[in-house]
């Protein structure tokens, strides 16, 4: 299968899509451009009136869309980085996300907010933003999360061909990786977790970037501890029993993500793993997440975010090992 | 409105009830009239049923003590009443009975366990192990806080119950290789022996061994022996057995006995007493107290002890059917306190067991003074008008409490009963 890279399969969902249905449009600040090449050549392909260009307002991006959405259209607001969302919050999360249901699910609002996050980049604390624990904490927002270029592709045209708003997150330390897309036509559901790597002794659940970090730190440990490795991809809605057996599987889990610890992704799905196979753990669930702080910039972000050696010493104290020592302290991390 | 399940009150004298056992799971449907809750008293376990239809509430865990009209539970009408009522009274654990009652049967001293060196230690009776090795322990009946944990912390996790269980599984083998090549492996092993069962000591094992142990401690007792011949009896036995169909009923040696001893003891009213705040108190009535063997399970026996009232006023027919009743209610666990409560005297007639056991030394029910024990009717050889015959012949046990009276009124009401028993044409008289 030819191989491309995670920018491009993105670069491909949006032309495909905005071929197949032509009331797909793409606005945004610099989508003509790109900030993130995420959209280059689509101008010269669509023309200027399905590649919008808007001012410096990410409540003009958000409101817009949500208008057009409203009208019959399927706009994706592409909102840059994720952290602008804030500037927008009342488009995304009090307007797209519950008017489905507010309107006695009478209206629909098929819109996309596509949006960069992450961090590994030192771009301080509101350009690293993942996001995930606000976009959940708003029923009627679906969450998909790329790990790789397959994804990138198949979840964003699923993304598009949904009728009611999807957050599509990539991750900009993925972007330039490459991996295997299909030439012909796929999409990935939505809910479908997919078992990246089998092992028998942790199971450990990740999203984006931090699949390639878990997947990382278990080639690091192989021979010493099996870890199977699962990336829900969507979030919302989550694929939980494939993480539930799995963890009948192993009998332990580690959540491992790179949004802020507190109230997090981690403690969610934790918490779900407890309330629906508690007898099935064998240990305690552990997760791994972004220290309580906002993200520094520079070289201290590497003490917020989680690092691989974070998750390697939560495996082997679940197990009751001696620490592991990585042998390269940026497994996952340093990919390209 | 969701029913509350009230300790019911079984007795004039009962004032309260210990839950022994629920028999559904908190939240799960229970049809009315079916056996929900066991309760037990000083003298009786007793099966209550559900008032209604409904979710269980559980209110009371297994080993609390209610006082009778309490709501031991509730039956709630819908999920959402179930879930007031949860939110409203919620019990510790309450969703879990069953897990309640296998931590106080763990808690209880087993006898001859020595304590592991290397110690699962249950310090502060928390034991440390994960959700999957104690499903895993449960599965396989491994006691937990036999275990040893490996885990971090201490803790005892899969590994360390399935090395329990291969252990276990070898030990047995081999001992089954070495002993009995025949027997199964899967024995639970302690001290070094396999174990067959394990029966907890509760209900009424627990009442048993309570009061056999109390009555020992309170009393001075000693037993005295005799033979009563049965040549009579025997016959007027076998009159009443050839008129059965006239009668109504199959009258036993027990009926009998009952009959002979009330009338005696009305003769001699001093073995009918109690010592009470230091008085001894003669009784008027005399309730004889019958015991009554029970299966429970093929290693379990029970011991019930009806009381026949005013037995000395009661015809044979009014003794049988007493006896019958109340052994008919234990069996089927409806048992009432009323019927094993306020008995003067016991008789206990060893004879049902078959040929092989002659004498004993019974222990006194308190807080009576006697009881007597009547072995088998076998053929013997007795010396009757200087000749050697064969006749039938009775062993009988008499325990008495030395505090409340000595050998001579004993010696009285033996020769009474004998003369009774061996010329029972007296008894008209």
């Amino acid at each position: 299968m030819r191989e491309i890279l995670y920018l491009q399969a993105i670069n491909e969902a949006l032309e495909e899509e905005m071929r197949r249905d032509e009331k797909v449009f793409i606005i945004g600040e610099s989508v003509q451009g790109g900030t993130f090449n995420t959209t280059m050549g689509l101008v010269q392909k669509f023309g200027p009136e399905r590649v919008m260009d808007t001012p410096i307002s990410e409540s003009a991006v958000a409101g817009a869309a949500v208008g057009a959405a409203l009208a019959g259209y399927r706009p994706v607001a592409d909102l840059m980085f994720a952290d602008f969302m804030y500037c927008c919050a009342d488009e995304v999360f009090l307007k797209a996300a519950p008017w489905h249901f507010l309107h006695g699910r009478k209206v629909n609002v098929p819109l996309v907010f596509k949006a960069a996050i992450g961090g590994y980049a030192k771009l301080c604390n509101e350009h690293s933003r993942t996001m995930e624990a606000m976009v959940l904490h708003h029923p009627g927002l679906k969450l998909a999360l790329p790990s790789n270029p397959y994804d990138a592709k198949g979840l964003l045209k699923t993304a598009i061909r949904d009728n009611n708003p999807v957050c599509y997150f990539y991750h900009k330390q993925l972007l330039p990786m490459v991996g295997p897309v299909p030439e012909e036509e796929y999409t990935v559901p939505f809910g479908v977790a997919e078992v990246k790597r089998e092992g028998t002794d942790v199971t450990v659940v990740a999203t984006s970037f931090m699949v390639q970090v878990a997947l990382g730190v278990a080639a690091e440990l192989e021979g010493k501890v099996s870890l199977e490795v699962i990336d829900p991809r969507t979030l919302e809605p989550l694929d939980l029993e494939t993480i539930l057996k799995s963890v009948r599987k192993t009998g332990r889990a580690v959540i491992l993500d790179e949004d802020t610890l507190r109230c997090g992704v981690g403690a969610e799905i934790g918490m779900q793993i407890m309330e629906n196979a508690f007898d099935a753990l064998d240990a305690p669930v552990k997760r791994i997440g972004a220290a309580n702080m906002p993200i520094p910039g520079g070289v201290l972000e590497q003490y917020c975010l989680p690092q691989p050696q974070q998750l390697a010493d939560a495996v082997t104290s679940l197990l009751g090992m001696k620490r592991i020592e990585l042998k390269n302290q940026t497994a996952g991390i340093k990919l390209f | 409105m969701a029913q509350p399940i009230p300790i019911p009150k079984l007795g004039m004298t009962m004032k309260e009830a210990k839950i022994v056992a629920w028999k559904f799971e908190e939240g799960q449907w229970v049809e009315a009239g079916k056996v929900v809750l066991q309760i037990e008293t000083a003298k009786v376990t007793y099966d209550v049923e559900a008032p209604a239809a409904g979710f269980l509430h559980i209110a009371a865990l297994p080993g609390k003590t209610l006082p009778v009209g309490a709501a031991a539970g509730f039956l709630a009408e819908t999920q959402e009443e179930l879930a007031t009522l949860q939110a409203q009274a919620p019990v510790e654990a309450a969703a879990a009975p069953a897990a309640a009652q296998r931590t106080a049967a763990a808690g209880a001293p087993v006898s001859g366990r020595a304590p592991s060196a290397a110690g699962p230690a249950p310090a502060g009776g928390r034991l440390k192990i994960s959700p999957l090795a104690r499903k895993l322990a449960e599965e396989h009946g491994l006691d937990p806080s036999t275990l040893v944990g490996t885990g971090p912390e201490g803790r005892i996790v899969k590994e360390d119950v399935e090395r329990a269980l291969a252990a276990r599984e070898a030990a047995s083998a081999s001992a089954a290789a070495a002993a009995t090549p025949a027997a199964a492996a899967g024995f639970e092993i302690l001290d070094g022996k396999r174990i067959k069962a394990r029966l907890p000591l509760q209900g009424m094992r627990k009442a048993i061994a309570d009061h056999m142990v109390y009555s020992l401690q309170v009393a001075a007792q000693l037993t005295t022996l005799t033979e009563l011949d049965m040549t009579e009896m025997v016959r007027w036995r076998q009159g009443l057995l050839e008129r059965e169909k006239s009668i109504g009923f199959r009258v036993s040696y027990t009926d009998l006995l009952v009959y002979v001893l009330a009338r005696a003891l009305k003769a001699v009213p001093v073995l009918n007493a109690s010592l009470v705040d230091g008085e001894v108190v003669l009784w008027e009535d005399i309730n004889i107290g019958v015991a009554v063997a029970l299966q429970i399970s093929s290693y379990e026996s029970g011991l019930i002890v009806p009381v026949v009232r005013n037995a000395d006023l009661k015809s044979l027919a009014e003794i049988h059917s007493a006896i019958a009743s109340a052994t008919e209610r234990a069996r089927s666990g409806k048992l009432l306190p009323d019927d094993v409560t306020g008995s003067t005297f016991t008789l206990t007639n060893t004879g049902v067991f078959g040929k092989a056991w002659a004498w004993g030394t019974p222990i006194i029910n308190q807080p009576e003074s006697a009881i007597l024990q009547t072995g088998p009717i076998v053929e013997r050889p007795a010396v009757v008008a200087g000749e050697l015959a064969v006749r039938p012949m009775m062993p009988v046990s008499l325990t008495f409490d030395h505090r409340v009276l000595d050998g001579a009124p004993v010696a009285v009401f033996l020769e009474k009963f004998k003369d009774l028993v061996e010329h029972p044409e007296t008894l008209i008289v």
